[in-house]
């Protein structure tokens, strides 16, 4: 029964791939070789089940398929709700999972899936979880990376991800024997761009920095800067490399971040930006006489002496001539002869005030 | 069409088609504006650019004898390719590219002989890179390079902006408009060059609402304002030093670098200066930064082009026979199964910093019995990056396979990349060092 479970599943395994459920499945197909790496070719149409399946077997068949679902509403529900968007994605698979099959198969497959899904969406007990995932120890080792990766992608298909749901995701990898590499690659995976998100999208400061750099703010501050650097590069790298304007703006945050984080640690923590000042309710009230509009055009104050604003007159026509002379906007020029207008107007002023 | 500091002050005015800093974004796909319903991309503006530099020469000067265009050692081969393509679209004959970093080299080389490492910190408008190369005599060997490619002067500038606009609205209570103030960019600069000699300056800002602004700058308000940029050529300085390695024995140590020596108009800025005396303990040497590469390429092109006659003594003696060796620029890879088949990885196959010219072959697997062909792609990154979405996909293609073939087949994956920056791909099915089986091979230069 194992052994023909396994036949089967691997048929099935080449039908998914068709349908490109995953990015990563459409290069994955099984194999034993003692190089690190392999090279996918592209997808290919396997034959349909054998019609020869009992009726027990073709069940069997969708458990075991469908347990994915089941791993899937789990980590979901990890945070105490399903969001639209987790469900979205395991709807998704499903019909993905169910058009994959068979023409002759979708009609009957169809309902076990639905039920498997909405059992699953009031809740997956303890038991029902590892019975879901003692399921996969009949399909192919890869399937279960290929669960887990569901795992990670359902759990932040909201874009957030709280200590519940990475409970969850750990107790998966337990049950699954998925390994600390595998799932630690998995991790920086999906849940970096998560916090990097977060952290370059506000105003976070204080330990959050150190937290989305992997930095435990305990470390000594030699360790603290080997760590910047490294995170440094890698930032620097990737925005070089991504070509998606918001990824590449958020890298170049990290660095900013990353640049701040150096400065503290090596100079102290620096001085508070001027806040953005608030839209006002009333207008200042004006200290000293009120200035005229050719003394606001050129920039001279009221509160000053006439001789003293002579003086300065005299600055200011210097430059606003050099300014003229420049091939700047013709709005800036209009300004400049406006100003220069202005500045005769004032100086007879002045002088009949001396 | 209006280039250099006359063009400059059109820059802010909000005048149409002004354009500056495209050399960060030349070789980015789809990146270009539209001009008079026509499209013009990076490489066309950079194409205008060395057209009206040519015609200023030859109407000075006459035509010139020959020209060298230099480029940050850390550009990516699309950078390079469309460099080059700007370069034939004005109708240049280009005798020579060279790395800029070489080019600085060369050009301290003429004032005094070069032996040991050296740094060379190019600190741009628009980008900051820092290479380690050794040099012995007439041996110039780049070990290693990095480069922060939104990292330049104009941010400097950009601080400076943010500086006297929090200033101004202290002063005000108002949001600071640089066109309300008539403040451009290169007063902006004006002010920047000043912080460079004097302790402090001022500027005048002439706003229609609150009349004239004075706003005292001091260098120490500048320096702090922009610490955090320098921090990030600290970073790409430190890390130059690791040269690739994970090994921290394997790093070269600051006390190695016998000097540092600076390039671009941001060297000037004295922060960048004492920066670099604080991290390698002595001042760095700051001869025209401005100028220091295009010496150093226009040295070279000089000697290559006419045999050394045009040049002085010293410099004849710097560039004589002068050897260049340089690196892989990037590190290039392809993409692979995970042996878990949990997703797929960049495995790298010729590391950066590896002298050229070099091959590496790889042997590896195919998945299943009866695969009929093989995806096939070469990637580059800056660093040893494993994850796929962080990789730049630079050529991709199929390598049919013939029937019949068992999974764990292998093909054989060969990088070959030689001294004139050209990489020949090649994806074999069959061992590597067997003959026949089929083939599929890629020249990556631009046309192939």
């Amino acid at each position: 029964m194992t052994a023909n479970c396994g036949i089967i599943f691997l048929i099935w395994l080449g039908v998914i791939l068709i349908m490109g459920v995953f990015n990563l499945l459409k290069k994955i197909f099984s194999s034993g070789n003692t190089r690190p790496t392999t090279l996918p070719g592209p997808p290919t149409v396997s034959p349909p089940p054998r019609s020869s399946a009992s009726r027990d077997e073709f069940r069997e068949i969708a458990r075991a398929v469908s347990s994915g679902l089941t791993v899937g509403v789990y980590c979901a529900l990890g945070d105490g709700h399903l969001d639209s968007r987790e469900l979205k994605l395991i709807q998704e698979l499903k019909d993905n999972l169910i058009d994959a099959a068979p023409a002759d198969s979708r009609a009957r497959l169809r309902p076990l899936m639905d039920q498997e899904l909405e059992i699953s969406i009031r809740g997956v007990s303890e038991d029902r979880l590892h019975q879901a995932c003692q399921l996969h120890s009949h399909l192919p080792d890869h399937f279960k990376g290929m669960t887990m990766q569901l795992a990670f992608k359902v759990v932040t298909a909201d874009g957030r991800v709280d200590d519940r749901e990475m409970a969850c995701l750990r107790k998966v990898a337990d049950l699954l024997s998925i390994s600390d590499e595998t799932f630690r690659r998995l991790e920086s995976q999906h849940l970096e761009p998560i916090r990097i998100k977060e952290l370059t999208s506000s105003d976070n400061g204080g330990d959050n920095r150190w937290k989305a750099l992997d930095i435990d703010p305990s470390w000594p501050k030699e360790r603290k800067l080997a760590k910047l650097n490294d995170e440094f590069q890698k930032y620097n790298a990737r925005m070089s490399n991504v070509s998606d304007q918001q990824k590449r703006m958020e890298c170049k945050r990290m660095l900013e971040i990353i640049a701040e984080l150096r400065d503290e640690l090596q100079h102290g923590p620096k001085p508070k930006p001027v806040p953005k000042p608030a839209p006002r309710t009333t207008e200042p009230k004006p200290k000293g006489p009120p200035a005229s509009r050719d003394e606001v055009l050129v920039g001279i104050d009221p509160c000053l002496s006439p001789s003293e604003k002579l003086k300065l007159l005299d600055k200011e026509e210097a430059r606003w001539k050099a300014r003229q002379e420049l091939q700047i906007a013709p709005a800036a020029k209009a300004k400049c002869d406006a100003a220069l207008i202005a500045i005769g107007r004032l100086r007879n002023l002045y002088r009949t005030q001396l | 069409m209006i280039v250099g500091t006359e063009a400059k002050k059109f820059l802010g005015t909000g005048i149409p088609n002004v354009f500056a800093e495209f050399k960060r974004v030349i070789g980015e796909p789809g990146k270009s504006w539209q001009v008079g319903g026509k499209e013009i991309t990076p490489a066309d503006l950079s194409a205008l650019l060395l057209k009206k530099v040519v015609q200023d020469y030859a109407a000075q000067f006459g035509q010139p004898d020959s020209i060298v265009i230099s480029w940050p050692a850390n550009f990516r081969n699309e950078q390079r390719e469309a460099t080059k393509a700007a370069a034939a679209k004005a109708g240049l004959k280009v005798e020579y590219y060279i790395e800029e970093p070489v080019a600085a080299a060369l050009f301290y080389s003429t004032q005094n002989s070069l032996n040991g490492k050296y740094l060379v910190y190019d600190f741009g408008g628009g980008t900051f890179d820092v290479t380690l190369l050794e040099a012995h005599g007439k041996e110039i060997t780049i070990l290693y390079h990095e480069g922060v490619q939104q990292l330049g002067g104009k941010d400097l500038d950009d601080a400076l902006n943010k500086l006297i606009g929090d200033k101004f609205t202290t002063k005000t209570g108002d949001v600071f408009d640089p066109v309300d103030c008539n403040f451009t960019k290169l007063d902006t600069e004006s002010a920047k060059h000043t912080l460079s000699t004097r302790d402090k300056t001022a500027v005048r800002l002439v706003s229609a609402k609150h009349g004239m602004v004075a706003i005292e700058l001091t260098r120490e308000e500048f320096e702090s304002a922009i610490s955090s940029l320098i921090s990030q050529a600290e970073m790409a300085c430190e890390n130059v030093l690791k040269c690739g390695q994970t090994d921290p024995s394997k790093y070269v140590k600051k006390s190695e670098v016998v000097e540092v020596f600076m390039a671009g108009g941001t060297s000037r800025v004295p922060a960048t200066q004492k920066s670099m005396e604080r991290l390698f303990g002595k001042p760095p040497k700051v001869i025209e930064p401005d100028a220091a590469i295009a010496l150093g390429a226009s040295v070279y092109s000089a000697f290559k082009t006419s045999a050394g006659g045009v040049l002085n003594p010293l410099q004849q003696q710097a560039v004589n026979d002068v050897e260049v060796d340089l690196i892989a620029p990037h590190f290039f890879g392809t993409s692979v199964l995970e042996d878990d088949h949990s997703g797929m990885y960049n495995d790298t196959i010729i590391r950066k910093g590896n002298k050229l010219p070099c091959k590496e072959s790889r042997q590896y697997g195919i998945v299943r019995d009866n695969q009929d062909n093989v995806n096939c792609d070469v990637t580059q990154s800056a660093i040893e990056e494993r994850n796929t979405e962080y990789v730049t996909k630079i050529w991709e293609g199929n390598l049919p396979l013939p029937a019949g073939l068992s999974a764990g087949h292998p093909i054989c994956v060969t990088f070959a990349y030689d001294i004139n920056g050209t990489m020949n791909v090649s994806f074999k099915e069959g061992e590597c060092g067997a003959r026949g089986g089929k083939e599929v091979t890629v020249d990556l230069r631009p046309g192939h």
